[in-house]
């Protein structure tokens, strides 16, 4: 069994954890933004990306949403990685962050994809036109 | 590199496109799917060995890098749960692929289509195995890229063209909020390894951020897994895909939803389960009954059928909510059963297509007059999700409700066979309607199904009936499954050592 201690002494980690955010400047050698702003920013992007979806009436605007919502995540990843450890960065958050970069590029093909086809038989990118089939 | 099992289905995977573009320059058309089903024999036929090497060692791990796991490595992790799944998906594959065969004869572009069947199947048999939330992420997006194309593979409809878009934006809306939640897992713990995160946020103190990735975790996954606020993708992308993709959607695409929760609520949010246990619950009545009363409103087969599916996942999600081992038993066990069931429904609604070209439930009344064989095959189906004893769906549900009323969830539990006296009530209904009652249009020229369509159709039909008869070996199959994923103790010591 793993004792998590060495992990939760890392000052990044507690970050989320208990607001000791200053901490991470001292040890990480002098970085100047702590990492509330990254939070803030990726907060920021899924709430936008959310709104997107939910009231934006074109389809292609709705694939942009998405893709707003992946990359709050990414701006997570990486800012994360860069706080896990002081003074290096962390491998797998940026292999994540680029594989999930390479994935919203492949629903963006098939959803454009899609969305062409919709315009061919209804003339229109309004997604509430879309409500053919009936429950 | 992967297990056998997986690194047959991706050689396939690539091999197939080859194989039937080559296929095609030469004349032979049937090139891809012969080689899409010998990819899912071979794949099949490497799982009694997996099977032997994980019940020796309890968790198998495998790692690319080095043979112990890391804390930022990736790996796969294979236990019991994941044979057993992986087992149902590429059976469920295998069989719908050779459906296929005579059900997409008038299509082009088959090559795309095995191939995409291969992906979907690739996808699912990688989600299963995978140990940590990397791994998971990157082949359920491979799974849910199959799923869109194939929902929209008609693309010269309109229909499939809306569901599929509908289906794309819900979906991937819900993995970007599971990969949110795993970019805040990350931020607290340092790790994605599903053993590490458990034994990082049992020692984490509670706060908002733990819960707020529960709950990205439950809506993310819950969306495919049709949990009720977010399952309106479901019934439109099941009736607009062709049979044989609704079967594979159905029977096993939405169960990957139920598996990747089962993982990482008993897994890795153990130690929070009085957060997540009442309102998995709620979810998984409120669900039920969603499913219910709006199966009882629809004409259209495949939709009504699409609908039950929500109300089973219903049933799936209520066992892992009780979390007791007979309950999840009962769950995985029903997972086996739904599988079966409902890939034997959508395939018989699909001969019913193949033959009258219509979907209509009053166009198809009277059927059973023409396509004797077909509508037997549904009405086992039928009375099978609708749960007569003596049929499978019976044992995996009474399962579910006596782990309900062990645990002392009265009310719930009889909430739940209330549901199931439900559902009884419309597929009652539809087997009136399609055997009992007179043809209203006269049926000229219509024969039975296909052989090689009625084939598959016994397959899973004589499934039912003895898993009905003799549940004993799957179900302690299943039990062994539940037993694996509940030991939660014995999966970190193996993985963390």
């Amino acid at each position: 069994m793993v004792t998590a201690s060495s992990r939760l002494d890392c000052p990044c980690i507690c970050a989320i954890c208990d607001g000791n955010l200053l901490s991470s400047d001292v040890e990480g050698g002098g970085r100047l933004i702590s990492i509330t702003y990254y939070l803030a920013c990726s907060l920021g992007l899924l709430i936008i990306g959310l709104y997107c979806l939910v009231t934006k009436r074109n389809m292609v605007r709705l694939l942009i949403g998405l893709e707003i919502l992946v990359s709050a995540a990414n701006v997570n990843f990486i800012a994360f990685s860069a706080y896990a450890v002081p003074g290096s960065m962390h491998p797998l958050a940026h292999a994540l962050a680029i594989l999930s970069v390479a994935i919203g590029g492949c629903i963006l093909a098939i959803g454009l994809a899609v969305t062409l086809y919709a315009y061919k038989h209804y003339k229109t990118l309004d997604v509430r036109k879309l409500k053919r089939i009936r429950w | 590199m992967l297990t056998s099992t997986l690194d047959v289905l991706f050689l396939f995977i690539v091999a197939t496109p080859l194989i039937g573009i080559l296929g095609q320059k030469f004349g032979f058309r049937n090139l891809p799917i012969i080689s899409a089903i010998i990819g899912f024999v071979s794949s099949l036929a490497f799982l009694p060995s997996l099977y032997t090497q994980v019940s020796e060692s309890g968790v198998l791990i495998i790692t690319l890098e080095s043979s112990s796991v890391s804390l930022m490595g990736t790996c796969l992790e294979i236990d019991l749960l994941s044979v057993f799944m992986a087992g149902i998906f590429i059976s469920i594959g295998l069989l719908t692929c050779t459906y296929s065969i005579r059900y997409m004869e008038h299509d082009t572009r088959l090559v795309e289509y095995y191939t995409l069947l291969l992906v979907v199947v690739g996808g699912m048999v990688g989600v299963s195995f995978a140990g940590d939330l990397f791994t998971l992420f990157i082949f359920w997006e491979i799974m849910c890229l199959g799923s869109y194309a194939l929902v929209a593979f008609r693309k010269g409809r309109w229909e499939p063209v809306e569901a599929g878009f509908k289906y794309l934006i819900m979906s991937s809306a819900g993995s970007a909020l599971v990969l949110y939640a795993m970019s805040l897992l990350y931020g607290m713990t340092g790790s994605l390894n599903f053993a590490y995160l458990s034994v990082m946020l049992s020692s984490l103190p509670n706060n908002a951020w733990v819960y707020l990735a529960l709950a990205l975790i439950i809506v993310g996954f819950g969306v495919l897994a049709s949990i009720a606020p977010f399952h309106t993708w479901l019934p439109d992308a099941h009736a607009a895909a062709p049979s044989p993709v609704s079967a594979i959607l159905s029977g096993i695409v939405i169960k990957v939803g139920a598996y990747a929760l089962i993982r990482c609520l008993l897994l890795v949010f153990m130690p929070h389960q009085l957060a997540w246990q009442s309102v998995l619950m709620i979810l998984a009545i409120f669900t039920m009954f969603v499913g219910n009363i709006m199966a009882l409103l629809q004409k259209d087969i495949k939709r009504l059928l699409g609908f039950s599916s929500i109300v089973n996942m219903g049933y799936i999600i209520f066992a892992l909510s009780i979390q007791t081992e007979q309950g999840l038993a009962g769950g995985t066990f029903h997972i086996l059963n739904h599988a079966i069931m409902k890939a034997l429904l959508f395939l018989c609604v699909g001969s019913y297509t193949y033959r009258t070209k219509t979907r209509n439930l009053e166009g198809l009344v009277g059927i059973g007059r023409k396509m004797p064989l077909t509508t037997a095959f549904f009405a086992i189906g039928a009375l099978a999700v609708a749960g007569l004893p003596g049929l499978n769906g019976f044992m995996s549900e009474i399962t579910i409700v006596i782990a309900g009323i062990d645990k002392g969830w009265l009310i719930p539990t009889i909430l739940m066979v209330l549901n199931i006296l439900l559902s009884m009530a419309y597929y009652l209904r539809l087997i009136h309607n399609l055997i009992v009652k007179k043809p209203v249009k006269s049926f000229e020229r219509i024969n039975e199904a296909p052989k090689s369509m009625l084939g598959i159709m016994v397959i899973l039909a004589a499934l039912c009936v003895v898993i009905g008869v003799y549940p004993g070996p799957f179900m302690s199959f299943a039990e062994t499954a539940a037993r694996a994923a509940l030991n939660v103790q014995s999966y970190i010591e193996a993985v963390v050592g």
